[in-house]
């Protein structure tokens, strides 16, 4: 279970995350959703060590981030939101770094790499530069290196952005079977089919605020005849009175 | 500590060390950490051996000013190694927060990274060991003894080189200054060390008096007295002023040691934690910013001032092209007997063809307008999707480079007419020449940067690398230097032994000759690459 304790985040003057409390339970897909801004990269960011929260907690299975967090960075697997990092690394020379961080072993190692490339289809592209890749490709890498060790906790940043059909369906895919086996799938989309194919569980935010947590059958039942899109628009989006003045000031 | 996380982790920031370096070897193919590992044994053994045999000849017991002069040259090259592996390893790789989520420790990732810069730095210092070997072989002591004292302060130095170096980049990365003008200090940062070795190294060689007295016996240096502690060191060891040295040291090792541990390392984690927070903060600045209404030539000239603050790449441009002149100019300054004020008028064409051979050295695939278009990335293509003619987007970027180009190396040129006393009348043909080389080595330059387009560079040292390198500058400098040395030489020879009327006659017909091949190169460029366009 992952416990965010009146986590607060402030830049500057702005504060990304305004005293946000939430549960995530074990075995289940939990999904961020908000608008740009809103704060779903900064709460994944302050889970797996990025951001530092400048007020409140964040417990899992009992132990806080702040004094355990080495021992809690070994359950996660984590997709940034941008896969544009270690880009002057061949793509086994990353797995080999994370492999490392993760203490697997050689024999681990390979078996988890063959088995993961295969499914991701990047067997041939092992040895070629990140730098190299496309974005789509970057994205396979990344994921690939977050599943590695096989941890409890998957934590991703828009992970279907830029994989192909295949690759998005074989993820998703991969995300209920982990949540079968007793683990967790943490992530924020912007795709609300996606999120409502998914999650069991949402935390929706808008401009730092927690404005929905809970399950999305509840939400569906509570709002009867609306898809998630409305329901979402209807509580985190414009004010629709100003769209339609916006659209009639455009028209000669 | 965990050790194959340190193994794993100093190979990564050992690819970061040498950008370009870690391509170059990448494209042979093979284990690419053992080829950088072997690069930098082979480079430390070339060193010891080469500095090794200039320096075993010298009784260094009883030249102390040799043994500082040396232990200060291989300082500053070593200093100026460590603090642009810092930069690289540290700052430009911009990874510290990728290894965030990763479960290792926060020590370990330093370590390593300040292992991999200890790497770099160690062959540039090697040299000093070998320094030390021989003062304490020559200094009639216990010779085991001696070679355990070489290795102690041979370490003590080389620590001290990484903490200092350490401790000047954090504290000026800390300040107000360097988050406002990051590019610029960053680019000074780098360009310090280079410039300052150059000139370090003249000036202490312009600290040697006479290097040879009549009796065929060698005149020792001047001493350079902060390094003369390392002298008594190894040739009396067992004094107290010996012993209250290494104390000495050792205490400033440990402070150092300290401050980088409780000041320099938490903050260089915070400020990786903390970047965000500037970014948000900008954002929301520039939001208020007005977007000043503006013609596409100035917006483009906006652009492209944008687009070069990139601090490898300034400090690549600066140094390349200011080194050769400064090299120049420096016995000048040092030697006030140096002068050209004896050159009379009837030289102008001579000073019109050293400003076309300064102006080949001064521009190369490191220089501005060598990749002005690459620089571009994606925006390149992007720009081609606009309703915006290609030739005139490519004429501002080449007019932009090249006066940003030969803005810099006139002043330099002005620097070097007046500290050799050039007369004045002479000064318009030596800026001349060097203009109209300018202009033609740019549009070779120019149009490779086209042929050889990079879009995908993720550090800019890959677009210095492109077609045939390192070697084919130096190969064209050398080129250069050699037939224009020759055709200068040729040139002023001749006009020396012949008349007045005829060197001038000769003067005019060269100068046809070279605006004749001018407009021949802009026709060849014009017709096969801005035609094309």
């Amino acid at each position: 279970m992952i416990e965010f304790q009146h986590v607060k985040k402030i830049y500057g003057e702005t504060a990304a995350l305004k005293d946000l409390s939430l549960t995530i339970k074990s075995g289940s897909i939990f999904g961020f959703l908000g608008h740009n801004g809103a704060g779903k990269s900064t709460a994944i960011k302050s889970l797996v060590s990025i951001v530092q929260p400048t007020d409140g907690e964040i417990i899992i299975d009992g132990q806080s981030l702040k004094t355990h967090r080495v021992e809690i960075k070994r359950r996660i697997g984590y997709v940034p939101d941008t896969p544009d990092m270690f880009l002057q690394l061949t793509a086994n020379e990353y797995w080999a770094l994370i492999a490392a961080a993760f203490d697997l072993s050689e024999e681990q190692k390979r078996k988890q790499l063959n088995q993961l490339t295969d499914l991701f289809d990047m067997q041939d592209q092992r040895d070629n530069e990140l730098d190299g890749f496309s974005h789509g490709m970057r994205q396979k890498a990344i994921l690939i290196g977050a599943l590695l060790s096989d941890p409890d906790i998957w934590v991703l940043d828009e992970p279907l952005q830029g994989l192909d059909p295949q690759a998005a369906y074989d993820l998703k895919e991969l995300m209920k079977a982990h949540v079968v086996k007793g683990k967790t799938v943490i992530f924020s989309t912007h795709v609300l089919d996606t999120a409502q194919q998914l999650c069991d569980d949402l935390a929706i935010l808008k401009k730092g605020e927690l404005i929905y947590n809970g399950s999305v059958t509840q939400l569906l039942e509570k709002h009867p005849n609306e898809s998630l899109e409305e329901i979402y628009l209807s509580m985190a989006g414009r004010n629709s009175e100003n769209f339609g003045t916006i659209l009639s000031e455009k028209r000669p | 500590m965990n050790k194959s996380h340190i193994r794993e982790l100093f190979k990564v920031n050992l690819l970061y060390t040498n950008p370009s370096l870690t391509k170059k070897l990448r494209k042979k193919g093979g284990r690419i950490v053992s080829k950088i590992l072997f690069e930098y044994l082979f480079l430390g053994i070339i060193f010891m051996l080469l500095y090794g045999l200039m320096m075993v000849s010298i009784d260094f017991p009883n030249y102390p000013g040799y043994f500082t002069f040396y232990i200060g040259i291989f300082t500053i090259l070593s200093f100026s190694q460590s603090i642009s592996s810092l930069y690289n390893v540290f700052y430009d790789s911009n990874d510290l927060d990728n290894y965030l989520p990763l479960p290792f420790h926060q020590n370990d990732v330093f370590f390593s990274k300040f292992l991999s810069i200890s790497l770099t730095t160690l062959p540039y210092l090697l040299p000093i060991l070998v320094l030390f070997l021989l003062m304490g072989i020559k200094s009639d002591n216990n010779l085991l003894a001696e070679i355990l004292l070489s290795l102690l302060l041979f370490f003590c130095i080389f620590l001290l080189i990484l903490e200092v170096t350490t401790l000047i980049v954090a504290g000026l990365t800390k300040t107000k200054l360097f988050s406002r003008h990051k590019s610029i200090i960053t680019t000074l940062l780098l360009l310090i060390p280079t410039v300052g070795m150059v000139l370090g190294i003249f000036y202490l060689n312009t600290k040697q008096e006479s290097v040879y007295d009549t009796g065929q016996k060698l005149a020792d240096q001047a001493v350079f007295l902060p390094l003369l502690p390392f002298f008594h060191v190894l040739h009396s060891p067992l004094t107290l002023s010996s012993l209250m040295t290494i104390l000495a040291l050792l205490i400033l090792l440990f402070v150092l040691f300290s401050l980088i541990r409780y000041w320099v390392i938490p903050n260089l984690y915070n400020a990786s934690v903390g970047s965000g927070s500037q970014s948000l903060h900008t954002v929301s600045q520039k939001r208020r910013t007005e977007i000043p209404d503006e013609g596409l030539d100035r917006q483009l000239f906006r652009y492209h001032l944008k687009l070069i603050k990139n601090p490898t790449l300034l400090t690549q441009f600066i140094s390349s092209t200011v080194l050769m002149p400064i090299l120049m100019l420096f016995p000048m300054i040092f030697n006030r007997s140096f002068s050209l004020s004896f050159v009379p008028l009837k030289f102008w064409m001579v000073l019109f063809l050293v400003g076309i051979v300064l102006a080949n050295m001064t521009i190369n695939p490191n220089s501005l307008v060598s990749s002005i278009i690459s620089l571009d990335r994606a925006n390149f293509l992007f720009f081609r999707s606009l309703p915006l003619s290609m030739k005139y987007y490519l004429t501002k970027k080449f007019q932009f480079s090249i006066f940003i180009q030969i803005t810099l190396s006139s002043l330099l040129l002005l620097a070097l007419s007046f500290f050799s006393h050039l007369p004045l009348a002479l000064w318009p043909f030596l800026m001349i020449g060097h203009i109209g080389g300018s202009i033609v080595t740019s549009m070779y330059y120019f149009y490779r940067d086209y042929r050889l387009l990079n879009l995908n560079w993720t550090n800019v040292t890959q677009l210095f690398s492109r077609g045939n390198g390192n070697f084919m500058i130096f190969l064209s400098l050398f080129a250069t230097l050699f037939i224009g040395g020759i055709a200068i030489g040729l040139l002023s020879l001749i006009i020396s032994f012949v008349s007045a009327f005829i060197s001038l006659m000769i003067s005019i017909l060269i100068l046809f000759l070279l605006i004749f091949i001018f407009f021949i190169m802009r026709h060849h460029y014009q017709k096969n690459f801005w035609d094309k366009l």
